[in-house]
């Protein structure tokens, strides 16, 4: 019809240009659609959850130990594709200006770059310690082959007497442990105070830490029996009292 | 002066408040100020994504730099609390949202319900993560009821109890604190401290907007009582709605970071 292409001047208002009235940007989105974006979102959730328990069970039971970067990009593709929807219809980037669609694409692009970049340093570390370090020549005690602090990546957080805070908590506890058994047992010398204190603090341990909350590899580390073991993985058994194993293996459990 | 551009004013002494709003008179259409009032409220929301990418980029760093420490944090947390964390959080989603429609539809009171149960949920959400999560974990006080409680049955310290007896004590539970504020005895790890810091930096401040987030809906409430808000009139509800959204989003990203990779 010749006056949808070619408005008549009177039609045209000057301080409504694009004819956006009052209503324009206002989009409804009904309940129903509402309530099937919460119950996607929700299966998701389970679904994300049932990933990592599935996981777990698989390398409990099993042995099957998936790689690391699957739990990882599991969880992360689940966790987008929530966000996406809560982005999409909840906050109607979908129906709106997308302006703001862009403002937040733009935030999120910048976000990437910031995570990039930390990734690229920190997975070349080991590069810039080594030529931190500089040649390794002879003679000399070798007791800093790592240059010194600030580029040691295992300085841990240390109290103002330089002790690591976790070895400063363990030894606060043995310290209490042996103050009550010395009370209840006056008779003992430092020897047997220090087992006794020791062989407490390890039944507390196994008491606190094995059973967990069934949360995240707490399963999977019992995995030692008679027949086979399981490596303690990356832990340097600074701070364990015993002498080999893990806390699991102890007794009381 | 004259306000030749109030399209939508009634008459003063007959109409509700939203239907007499007369939009700012540097707006051309009450259209363009609820368009403006967002993009300037979006732009808010990526200085908030920001602020919690910054976190986000720390958990990064130190999870390549102590895989261990994180490892044995991540195990100290009970999944369970987190997904129904989740749960209550994407419900209190859904109801704001549904509170928008039912405002933009002229169902104020049901609007005003949507409102209280997102606020509701976002109070049950805080509580959880105060009585379940932090108060253990940073003192070694469990809630009575807490179901975890049992667990710990060989430790309890008889009779050292706190908040007229709401929280009893469990011996070599807590300390699991940030950086120098550690005292948990059983690390096996020394730099899960590093692990805490990150957890009480991610969720406190999380925990703050969900709180900030149930004083904006409270507010919002208490206007649509008074006739504020209606179909033409509701950017007020809109923000709102936005910010608590955005809490969500965060959450989304949080639990799987904290609670389930490992």
């Amino acid at each position: 019809m010749a006056h949808d292409t070619t408005p008549s001047p009177a039609a045209f208002d000057e301080l409504d240009p694009h004819h956006s009235g009052v209503h324009a940007s206002h989009v409804i989105v009904g309940p129903m659609q509402l309530r099937a974006v919460l119950a996607v979102l929700l299966v998701f959730t389970a679904m994300t959850v049932g990933f990592a328990q599935a996981e777990q069970w698989a390398s409990a039971y099993f042995g099957v130990v998936l790689p690391h970067w699957v739990n990882v990009a599991g969880a992360m593709s689940i966790a987008t594709i929530k966000a996406l929807l809560v982005m999409a219809i909840f906050m109607q980037l979908k129906y709106d200006n997308p302006v703001n669609t862009l403002i937040m694409g733009v935030t999120l692009a910048a976000l990437a770059i910031f995570i990039c970049f930390t990734g690229m340093d920190l997975f070349n570390r080991s590069q810039v310690y080594d030529w931190k370090a500089g040649p390794i020549v002879a003679g000399g005690t070798g007791g800093q082959l790592w240059g010194g602090e600030g580029i040691s990546e295992n300085k841990a957080i240390t109290t103002p007497v330089g002790e690591s805070v976790a070895l400063h908590a363990r030894n606060e506890y043995l310290k209490r442990l042996r103050d009550k058994i010395k009370a209840t047992h006056p008779e003992l010398d430092d020897a047997a105070l220090e087992a006794a204190a020791l062989a407490q603090f390890e039944a507390d341990k196994a008491a606190t830490v094995g059973h967990g909350h069934g949360g995240h590899a707490s399963h999977a580390d019992t995995g030692n029996t008679a027949n086979r073991s399981r490596p303690r993985r990356g832990l340097s058994g600074a701070l364990d009292t015993a002498a080999t194993g893990n806390a699991h293996a102890a007794p009381a459990h | 002066m004259s306000t030749p551009h109030a399209t939508n004013a009634a008459s003063p002494t007959t109409a509700a408040r939203w239907q007499r709003y007369v939009h700012g008179h540097h707006w051309r259409t009450q259209a363009e100020e609820f368009d403006g009032c967002k993009l300037g409220f979006w732009l808010f929301l990526a200085t908030e994504v920001l602020l919690f990418g910054g976190i986000f980029c720390g958990y990064a760093i130190f999870r390549v730099l102590y895989p261990t420490a994180w490892a044995e944090g991540s195990s100290a947390l009970d999944w369970k609390i987190g997904a129904f964390n989740t749960a209550v959080l994407l419900v209190s989603s859904y109801t704001m949202a549904m509170s928008i429609y039912c405002i933009q539809t002229n169902k104020i009171s049901r609007a005003r319900w949507n409102l209280a149960v997102t606020f509701l949920l976002g109070l049950a959400f805080v509580i959880l993560k105060l009585a379940l999560e932090y108060t253990p974990k940073w003192s070694g006080y469990f809630f009575v009821l807490d179901p975890a409680l049992h667990h710990h049955e060989s430790m309890i310290v008889e009779g050292k109890t706190a908040f007229f007896g709401l929280f009893q004590f469990v011996e070599g539970y807590g300390g699991k604190r940030p950086g120098m504020l550690f005292t948990y005895p059983f690390a096996v790890d020394p730099q899960v401290p590093v692990w805490w810091a990150i957890y009480y930096c991610g969720t406190a401040i999380h925990a703050a907007h969900v709180l900030i987030g149930m004083t904006l809906i409270a507010r919002v409430w208490h206007l649509a009582g008074k006739g504020v808000y209606g179909p033409t009139y509701y950017a007020g509800v809109e923000i709102t709605g936005l910010y608590w959204h955005l809490v969500d989003l965060i959450w989304i990203f949080l639990f799987p970071l904290l609670y389930l990779i490992h």
